[in-house]
C-alpha cells in the first residue's frame, strides 16, 4: 500500500447515498452464531481503532458493493478519496473432492439441508465440516488474503473492516452465502444434495471445484436484507433477495395483512348485485370452529428478526404486547 | 302511555370509504321519496331525497355520534323511477307506490358521519352487540351489521395474537378533512430532521386456515350497500364529455375484497391499539441515535399516533427486516403436512380374545412404494385438526378386560408430507417427493423443487418442535417414529402449536373424542321411589339420594382392579379393548379416590356434578349421571318417552293428541319430582292445551297458578281458558282498573289461574311475591331471555312451587337465553351467568366446542321437552293442515275509533235506503276491518305503527317464532295499502328483506319474487294481497299461512292457502286466521265456524250479504263488545 498521507488518513470519509448499510445500529454485529463466529475470528486478530471505524463504516453505508464468489469476496467501499477502493478478501476454497465428501455427509441427514433452508444453520453443522478436515470459519486472519488499495498499510484496514463485518451480516441473512465462498453455490448444492438423496447421478454441471464461470453473487447497493427463502426456485438464490431498502420506491407491501388471504376472490361489479343490493349477496355460512392458542404463538413461529431491529429484544418487547392481546389474561 | 312512539324512524347504513374510513348515512322514512319528477336526462350525481340530514343522524347516534366527523358521500345505489330505492329495514307508514321501471344504479349524495380506525371500532362494536329486532333507535341496515362482524371478527384475532406489526405509507388522511379529531401534535420526528419519511407503524392481522376461510365468506357476504360509496369529490361538473348513454355512474367502485381488506386491516389496527391502551413498548428515552426509527415504529404501535418519521434508509432497513422476519408467518401455497399413524397391532391370530381386529388401511405403516396411498387422500377440510376414519370402530371389546398396550409392535409414526393450503385433500407423501426429481406434477400444480419445499417447511417446523431434529438424522426422512410417550407428546402439545403456525395436522379421530377418555359415572338411587303420578310426594331438588362413583371408558365401566392395572402401567396412551385412550396419572389417581367414596347428596348437588369443573385437569370428567327409577328416566331425557300417557283430567274438555298426553305426563312427571321444566314445542302444537290440562288436574286445593304473558295473549289465554277449562277460576290482574291490595288477595285466593303481563309482574313484583303460589308459568318465555331486564329478574324472584317457561322458540341455540330461561325453570342448575358464559357459551359458540355442547346438552336435556313437528312420532299425530283462528285484542286507539264509526255509519244507514244503504253498509264493513287491522290504514295519515294494533303485535309474536324456526310465511291481506305497510314494518322489525306482491306489480316482477321465495337462501316472508297472490302461484317453501284480515269466503282464503298447502309441500301447513275479539270479524267468524243463522248465505258471496241484513241485526253485528280491549 501506498505512502501515508495524513489528510486522507484521518480526513472524513465522504459521504455516499444509496451504500449497504449495516443492519445493526447498535452494539456488536453478527447476531446467529455462525455470523457472530466469524466475527469473533475477526475482532480476535484486529486491533485498534481501524476496527469500530471499520464498524462505522459498515453502519454508515461507504460499501458500496459487495459480491461473493466461490473462494473471494470483492467490494468497493467510498473512502475519503473521491475514488473508492477495491477490497478483495480471499479464502481458500474447498477442493472439489472434499466438496464431494462434504455433500455425502450433508446429503446423509435432512437436517441440514432442511435448517439451511429455513434460514438458520444446525449448531453441528461446523463439526460437521471440521470433522471433515474442511473447517469454515478461518482458525487465523492469516488464512485470509485480504487486499485493499487504500493508502493504509495496516491490514485489515477499515475497509477491510467494513466489508468483513457486511460478510457476517450477508452469512446471518443467507447461511448458503458462507457455502457459496467456500466454493458451493446454492443452487449447485442444492441440486448435488438431491441428487444424493434420490441416488441419481450427480447432475452433469460442467467443470468440478469452484463453480462455473465462478459465478458470483452480488449484494448491490439496491439490495440487501435476507433472501427471500425461495426454496420453490433453487436457482434463484441471492438473486431473489427482496429489493428495497431505498423506501422511496417501496410499497412497503406487507406479508400478512387481509389483502393476501382475500386477493383472488372474484370481483362483482354493483350492477351484477344490484338486486341483492341491500343483503348478504350469498349467505354468511356457520363460523368454523377456531382452536384456540396462546397470543404469543406467532413470534415463537417466525423466530428472531434480523439485528438490525433489534433481534430477540425485539421479540421481547413486543410479548408484552401480545401478553396484552390475550383478553383471558391479566 | 299506552303505545311507544314508534321509534323506527331512521336505517342506518355504513359505507367503507377505503383508506380505514367509515361512513355513516341513514335513510329518514319521513322524507319523500323521490323528488318530484324534473324533464331530461338524470344529472350524474343527486341529492339523495329521503337521507337524513346531519342532524337528524348526530341525534339517531346519540352519544356515537360524539366522535365522527360530519362530510357527505356520493353513493351508488339502485333507482327506479327517479328515485334510489328504500332498503328493505326502511318502514314507510305512509304506504308509497313501488317505483315501475327498470333498476338501474346512480349517484346519489347523502350528508354522513365520518369515523376514523379508532372511532369506527367502537361504533361497529355497539351496533354489533345489538340484536337487529332490538326496538331500540336507529335500525341498522345490513351494511352495518355485516361491517360489525368484521369489527367482531377483528377483536377476537387480536386476542388470539392472529396479527402482526408492520408499516405502511400514510394513508390520505390530508385529504379527509376534520376525519381526525383531537388534533395531533404531527408526526413524531425521529431525529430524521428535514430529510425524514413519514410512514405509519400498524398492525395487520394474520389470516391463516379458518381465519383466511371465514375472512372469505365474510367477504362474499358483503352486502353491496358497504361498498358503494363513490370517490371524495364529485367529478367534475364541467365534464365535457358526458358518458354515451346507460349508467349515470361507474358501477365498479371498489370490490368487495379490497373494501373487506382496507376495513379488516383497519379494524385490526384498531382493535389492538385499544387492547394496549396505556401500554408503552419502548420507553421514551433518546430520539436520537442509530437506531431511532425502530425505537420511533414501536412507540407508533401504540396509542392513536401512529405516524412517524424517520430517514428513508432507516425506514427502508425497517421495512426489509419486518418483511424477512414476517415472511413466512402466513405460508406459502404448500405446507408440510404431519399424520399420526397410530402403532400396528399384533394380527388377530395371537389372541382374538384379547386383541382386537384391525384395520390394516388404517394403522399399518406405508410400505415404501406405496406412496399413492396418501396421494388426493379425503380428508375434511373444515375440521379444525383434521380427523381421520374412525379406527376404533370396528374393534370389538374384549371381554378380558385390558390389553394389548405392551402388545404394540411397532411404534408411532408421524408421517410427513406435502398438502395444498387452499386444497388440504391434496396430499403427497414423503415417500413420493424424495422419489421425485427437480418437478413433481402433483397438488394440483407442476410443483417445482418439491424436496426443497418439504425440507424447508421440516426446517421451520423442527423449530416449532425440537422433536423433530431427530427426525431429520436421515437423508430422505419419511416419518417420524415415537415412543408411546413421544406420540402424546405430540397430540398434547406439538400437533396444536404445528397447526396454529399454518401446518397441516391429521390426528386420529378418536383424539378428542370423550368416547376415548377415561371418566367418572355418578350412580345414584332415591331412597323413597316417587311413583310417576303428580303429588306433592316431591322429590325436590333437595332430597337426598345415595350415590356411588363408577369409572367407565366412554360406555364401558371399569373395575378398581382393571384401573389399578392401569395406574401401573405409567403411560399416557394406553390401548384399552381396542381403543387408544388417554391416561392422565392425576386423573387415575382421582379415580381411585372416587372409588371408595360413596354417600349421600341432594338431588340438587346430583344434578349440577354433571357440570363438575372441566378446568381443573386433575378432575375427573362426570361422563354420566345416572339413577334408578324415575329420576333415572329424568336424567337420561327419556322421561317424555318412557312415560305412560296421560290422559286429560276431567276438568278439560276437549281432546289431546298422544304427544300432547306425552307432554303432560313430562310436565306433571317434574312437577312430582318438585322440578322445573322449559316446554318447548314447535309453534302450533298446541302448547297451551298442554298446560290447561295440567292446571285441570290440580287438586282442589293446590293453589293457584300465576300465568305471565305477552299482553296481546292476555284475552287469548282467558278465551282458551274458557274453552277448555270451563271450571278453571280465572282471575285476569291487568290494566288500569285491575285490583289491588286487599282485594287483590281475595280475587287471588278465589282464583284458579291468575293471568298477569310481563310489564305488570315487574312493577306489581311485590303483591305478587305475597301469594303462595302453586305454580308460575311464563308463557313466550323468550322474553325473559335477557336476564337483565327487569321484568326477568321480577319474574324469576316469585316464589313457587313449580316452575314452567313455555316457548316456541329454539332456545338451545342462544346460549345466553337459555341460561336465562332455566334460571327461572330450575334456578342454580346451570351455575352463574359469568361461569356459564365462560364455561358453555363462548367455547360452543365460538370455538365449536363439541364435548362442551353435549355436556350441557346433558345437563339440560331432562328439563327441556321441544318435539318439532318433523318428528316421525309427532308427524303422525299431526294434521296435514293445521287452521287456527287466532284471536287479538283491540288497544284503547283502535277501539275508540271502532266506536266512532259504528255510531256514525249507523246513523247514516238508518236515514237510508236502497242502493246507497247498500254501499254505505260495505263501506261501515270495510271500515270497520280497516281499524282491526290498524288505525293508521283507516285514517291514512302515515302514523307511526308500533303498538297501536293488537293484530300487528300478534303478528309481530308469530312471526318472530316463524322465523326463528327458520320456516318461512305468506301473510295475505285483502288490503294492498296495509300489506305495504306490513312489508315496511316486519321488513324494519326483523331487518330481513320482504317480498310484497300486490297488484301493481308486473309478471316479470312477480316471478322474480316467486323465484327468490321458493329458493332456498331466498327472503323468508312474503306479503301477498289476496287479489294478486290468491291464485295460481306455487309457494311452497312456506309452511306458514297467515290471514291478517277476512274475506269472509272459504273458498278464496282456501285457494290463497294453497298456494302453499299443496304438492311440493313436505311439511305440515299452520294456517293462521287472525280476528279481533269482540269485533265484527269475530262474530262473522262464529256464524261461518257454527254454520247456524246465515252461513248457507254466506258462503261464497263474500260481503255482500251483510246489506240484506236489517239495521238492528246490523247494530248487533257491529256493536262492539266488552272485552275486546284488553290492556
Amino acid at each position: 500500500m501506498s505512502g501515508r498521507q495524513p489528510f486522507t488518513e484521518y480526513g472524513r470519509p465522504r459521504r455516499v447515498s444509496g451504500g449497504l448499510r449495516a443492519r445493526s445500529t447498535r452494539g456488536t454485529i453478527g447476531e446467529s452464531w455462525w455470523s457472530r463466529r466469524f466475527v469473533d475470528v475477526l475482532e480476535s486478530f484486529a486491533l485498534g481503532t481501524r476496527l469500530s471505524r471499520g464498524r462505522s463504516y459498515a453502519r454508515a453505508g461507504q460499501v458500496l458493493s459487495l459480491e461473493v464468489a466461490p473462494g473471494e469476496v470483492t467490494a468497493v467501499v467510498q473512502g475519503s478519496r473521491p475514488r473508492p477502493y477495491a477490497v478483495s478478501i480471499r479464502f481458500r476454497p474447498f477442493p472439489e473432492p472434499l466438496w464431494a465428501r462434504l455433500e455425502t455427509l450433508l446429503a446423509a441427514e435432512a437436517l441440514f439441508s432442511a435448517r439451511l433452508l429455513a434460514g438458520d444453520v444446525p449448531p453441528d453443522l461446523e463439526q460437521v465440516f471440521a470433522e471433515a478436515g474442511a473447517p469454515l470459519f478461518p482458525a487465523t486472519i492469516d488464512e485470509l488474503d485480504q487486499r485493499c488499495n487504500c493508502p493504509d498499510v495496516a491490514v485489515p484496514c477499515k475497509h477491510l473492516a467494513a466489508t468483513l463485518y457486511l460478510l457476517a451480516e450477508a452469512f446471518d441473512a443467507d447461511p448458503f452465502q458462507l457455502l457459496h465462498w467456500r466454493g458451493r453455490e446454492r443452487s449447485r448444492l442444492l441440486a448435488r444434495l438431491r441428487a444424493l438423496r434420490t441416488g441419481e447421478s450427480t447432475p452433469d454441471l460442467p467443470g468440478h471445484g469452484a463453480d462455473p464461470a465462478g459465478r458470483k453473487v452480488r449484494r448491490s447497493a439496491r439490495r440487501t436484507g435476507r433472501t427471500a427463502a425461495a426454496a420453490a426456485d433453487p436457482d434463484g438464490a441471492v438473486a431473489a433477495a427482496p429489493a428495497v431498502p431505498s423506501s422511496a420506491d417501496a410499497a412497503l407491501a406487507s406479508p400478512v395483512g387481509a389483502g393476501m388471504a382475500l386477493a383472488d376472490l372474484p370481483a362483482t361489479t354493483l350492477a351484477e348485485v344490484a338486486d341483492r343490493f341491500w343483503v348478504n349477496p350469498v349467505p354468511l355460512p356457520d363460523r368454523p370452529p377456531v382452536l384456540a392458542t396462546g397470543p404469543g404463538l406467532v413470534l415463537r413461529q417466525l423466530g428472531p428478526p434480523g439485528a438490525a431491529i433489534g433481534g430477540p429484544g425485539l421479540v421481547e418487547r413486543l410479548t408484552r404486547a401480545y401478553r396484552r392481546f390475550d383478553p383471558t389474561g391479566d | 302511555m299506552w303505545w311507544r312512539e314508534d321509534l323506527f324512524v331512521l336505517v342506518v347504513h355504513g359505507v367503507w370509504r377505503g383508506a380505514g374510513r367509515l361512513a355513516v348515512w341513514a335513510e329518514d322514512s319521513a322524507l319523500p321519496p323521490r323528488w318530484p319528477r324534473r324533464p331530461g336526462r338524470a344529472p350524474r350525481e343527486r341529492p339523495h331525497p329521503f337521507a337524513a340530514d346531519h342532524s337528524g343522524l348526530a341525534d339517531a347516534l346519540g352519544e356515537l355520534a360524539a366522535k365522527a366527523a360530519t362530510g357527505t358521500v356520493l353513493l351508488t345505489l339502485p333507482t327506479r323511477s327517479g328515485g334510489p330505492t328504500d332498503s328493505p329495514e326502511l318502514v314507510r307508514t305512509e304506504p308509497v307506490e313501488p317505483g315501475r321501471g327498470p333498476v338501474t344504479l346512480a349517484g346519489w349524495r347523502a350528508p354522513t358521519l365520518e369515523y376514523d380506525a379508532d372511532h369506527a371500532l367502537p361504533l361497529l362494536l355497539a351496533f354489533g352487540e345489538r340484536e337487529p329486532t332490538d326496538v331500540d333507535r336507529p335500525v341498522p341496515g345490513a351494511s352495518l351489521r355485516h361491517l360489525a362482524r368484521l369489527a367482531e371478527f377483528a377483536v377476537e384475532l387480536v386476542g388470539r395474537g392472529r396479527t402482526l406489526p408492520g408499516l405502511r405509507r400514510p394513508t390520505a388522511t390530508g385529504a379527509v378533512d376534520g376525519i381526525r379529531p383531537g388534533t395531533s401534535p404531527g408526526p413524531a420526528t425521529a431525529g430524521g430532521g428535514a430529510g425524514g419519511e413519514t410512514v405509519e407503524a400498524v398492525w395487520r392481522p394474520l389470516l391463516t386456515g379458518a381465519d383466511a376461510g371465514w375472512a372469505r365468506a365474510l367477504t362474499m357476504a358483503l352486502p353491496p350497500a358497504a361498498r358503494s360509496a363513490g370517490p371524495d369529490t364529485p367529478p367534475a361538473a364541467v365534464d365535457p364529455a358526458p358518458p354515451a348513454s346507460g349508467a349515470a355512474v361507474d358501477p365498479a367502485v371498489g370490490s368487495a375484497g379490497a373494501t373487506v381488506a382496507d376495513a379488516l386491516d383497519t379494524l385490526t389496527d384498531a382493535a389492538a391499539r385499544s387492547a394496549l391502551d396505556g401500554v408503552r413498548l419502548i420507553g421514551a428515552g433518546r430520539t436520537t441515535g442509530a437506531d431511532t426509527a425502530v425505537r420511533a415504529w414501536l412507540r407508533a404501535l401504540t396509542g392513536r399516533q401512529r405516524a412517524f418519521t424517520a430517514r428513508p434508509e432507516a425506514i427502508g432497513v425497517l421495512d426489509a427486516e419486518l418483511r424477512a422476519w414476517q415472511r413466512d408467518a402466513a405460508g406459502g401455497p404448500v405446507r408440510a403436512c404431519f399424520r399420526l399413524v397410530e402403532p400396528a397391532l399384533p394380527l388377530p391370530d395371537v389372541d382374538p380374545e384379547l386383541a382386537p381386529r384391525v384395520d390394516p388401511e388404517t394403522v399399518a405403516p406405508v410400505a415404501p412404494g406405496t406412496a399413492s396411498r396418501v396421494d388426493s387422500e379425503s380428508v375434511d377440510p373444515e375440521s379444525v385438526v383434521s380427523v381421520e376414519p374412525d379406527a376404533g370402530a370396528g374393534l370389538s371389546f374384549a371381554t378380558a378386560g385390558l390389553a394389548s398396550s405392551l402388545l404394540a409392535l411397532t411404534p408411532w409414526r408421524i408421517e410427513f408430507a406435502l398438502q395444498a393450503a387452499d386444497e388440504p385433500s391434496l396430499i403427497v407423501g414423503a415417500d413420493r417427493i424424495w422419489a421425485s426429481g427437480a418437478d413433481l406434477p402433483a397438488l394440483a400444480r407442476q410443483l417445482a423443487a418439491p424436496q426443497e419445499i418439504l425440507l424447508t417447511e421440516l426446517g421451520r417446523a423442527s423449530r416449532l418442535w425440537p422433536e423433530l431434529e431427530d427426525a431429520l438424522r436421515t437423508a430422505a426422512p419419511e416419518a417420524m417414529e415415537l415412543d408411546t410417550e413421544g406420540a402424546h407428546r405430540f397430540l398434547r402439545h406439538g400437533a396444536p402449536v404445528l397447526h396454529a403456525a399454518g401446518f397441516g395436522v391429521l390426528l386420529p379421530s378418536w383424539w378428542q373424542r370423550p368416547g376415548a377418555r377415561l371418566g367418572a359415572r355418578l350412580r345414584a338411587r332415591s331412597r323413597t321411589a316417587p311413583g310417576t303420578v303428580a303429588g306433592r310426594s316431591a322429590l325436590g331438588m333437595a332430597a337426598l339420594v345415595d350415590y356411588r362413583w363408577e369409572l367407565a371408558l366412554g360406555d364401558q365401566p371399569l373395575t378398581a382392579d382393571e384401573l389399578t392395572a392401569l395406574a401401573t402401567l405409567k403411560t399416557p396412551l394406553v390401548r384399552l379393548r381396542g381403543q387408544w385412550v388417554e391416561l392422565d396419572p392425576k386423573r387415575l389417581a382421582a379415580g381411585l379416590r372416587l372409588l371408595r367414596t360413596t354417600g349421600e347428596l341432594s338431588v340438587g348437588d346430583l344434578l349440577r356434578l354433571g357440570l363438575a369443573d372441566q378446568d381443573d385437569p386433575a378432575a375427573l370428567p362426570v361422563l354420566a349421571v345416572e339413577a334408578d327409577g324415575p329420576l333415572g328416566d329424568l336424567l337420561a331425557g327419556q322421561a317424555e318417552r318412557h312415560l305412560a300417557e296421560r290422559d286429560a283430567p276431567e276438568g278439560f274438555r276437549g281432546a289431546l293428541r298422544p304427544y300432547q298426553r306425552r307432554g303432560l305426563a313430562w310436565l306433571a312427571f317434574l312437577q312430582s319430582l318438585g322440578l322445573g321444566g322449559i316446554l318447548a314445542d314447535d309453534m302450533g302444537l298446541g302448547k297451551t292445551v298442554q298446560l290447561l290440562a295440567l292446571l285441570a288436574g290440580d287438586p282442589p286445593d293446590s293453589g293457584p297458578t300465576l300465568l305471565v304473558c305477552p299482553m296481546s295473549l292476555v284475552g287469548n289465554w282467558q278465551r282458551e281458558a274458557a274453552r277448555f277449562t270451563p271450571e278453571l277460576r280465572v282471575h285476569v290482574h291487568h290494566g288500569a282498573e285491575r285490583v289491588r291490595g286487599p282485594e287483590f288477595t281475595a280475587a287471588v285466593r278465589d282464583a284458579d289461574l291468575v293471568v298477569t303481563t310481563y310489564s305488570l309482574a315487574a312493577r306489581d313484583a311485590a303483591a305478587l311475591a305475597e301469594v303462595d303460589w302453586h305454580r308460575i308459568v311464563v308463557d313466550e318465555a323468550q322474553s325473559i331471555k335477557n336476564a337483565a331486564t327487569r321484568q326477568a329478574v321480577a319474574v324469576r324472584s316469585l316464589p313457587a312451587r313449580h316452575r314452567v317457561a313455555v316457548t316456541g322458540t329454539p332456545v338451545e341455540n342462544r346460549l345466553a337465553d337459555l341460561w336465562s330461561i332455566m334460571e327461572f325453570a330450575n334456578p342454580g342448575l346451570l351455575g352463574g351467568a359469568t361461569t356459564f358464559k365462560k364455561r358453555y357459551a363462548e367455547p360452543i359458540e365460538r370455538h365449536g366446542d363439541d364435548e362442551a355442547a353435549a355436556r350441557l346438552r346433558r345437563i339440560t336435556g331432562p328439563f327441556v321437552l321441544r318435539r318439532v313437528k318433523t318428528d316421525s312420532s309427532i308427524i303422525s299425530d299431526l294434521p296435514e293442515k293445521l287452521e287456527m283462528e287466532v284471536l287479538c285484542n283491540l288497544t284503547r286507539e283502535q277501539a275508540s275509533i271502532y266506536q266512532a264509526v259504528v255510531d256514525d255509519m249507523l246513523a247514516k244507514i238508518e236515514s237510508s235506503e236502497g242502493t246507497e244503504r247498500r254501499g254505505l253498509v260495505l263501506a261501515t264493513m270495510t271500515k270497520l276491518k280497516q281499524v282491526c287491522n290498524h288505525p293508521a290504514q283507516l285514517l291514512r295519515d302515515g302514523s307511526a305503527l308500533s303498538g297501536r294494533s293488537g293484530k300487528l303485535a300478534r303478528l309481530e309474536e308469530i312471526t318472530e317464532e316463524i322465523l326463528a324456526a327458520g320456516e318461512r310465511a305468506l301473510l295475505f291481506t285483502q288490503y294492498a295499502e296495509f300489506g305495504g305497510m306490513l312489508r315496511a314494518h316486519l321488513a324494519a322489525r326483523f331487518g330481513r328483506e320482504v317480498l310484497f306482491l300486490h297488484g301493481g306489480v308486473g309478471k316479470a316482477d312477480r316471478d322474480t319474487m316467486v323465484a327468490r321465495f321458493q329458493d332456498e337462501t331466498g327472503p323468508s316472508l312474503f306479503v301477498l294481497s289476496l287479489k294478486a297472490g290468491g291464485t295460481g302461484l306455487t309457494l311452497t317453501a312456506a309452511n306458514h299461512v297467515v290471514h291478517v284480515d277476512r274475506w269472509w269466503n272459504p273458498a278464496v282464503e282456501d285457494q290463497a292457502t294453497d298456494r302453499a298447502f299443496r304438492i311440493g309441500q313436505r311439511r305440515a301447513v299452520q294456517v293462521r286466521k287472525f280476528v279481533c275479539a269482540g269485533t265484527v270479524e269475530e262474530k262473522v267468524a262464529a256464524m261461518i265456524n257454527e254454520k247456524r243463522g246465515l252461513a248457507a248465505k254466506i258462503v261464497g258471496s263474500g260481503e255482500q250479504w251483510l246489506t240484506e241484513l236489517s239495521t238492528a241485526q246490523l247494530r248487533d253485528l257491529f256493536a262492539l263488545e266488552s272485552g275486546a280491549v284488553v290492556e
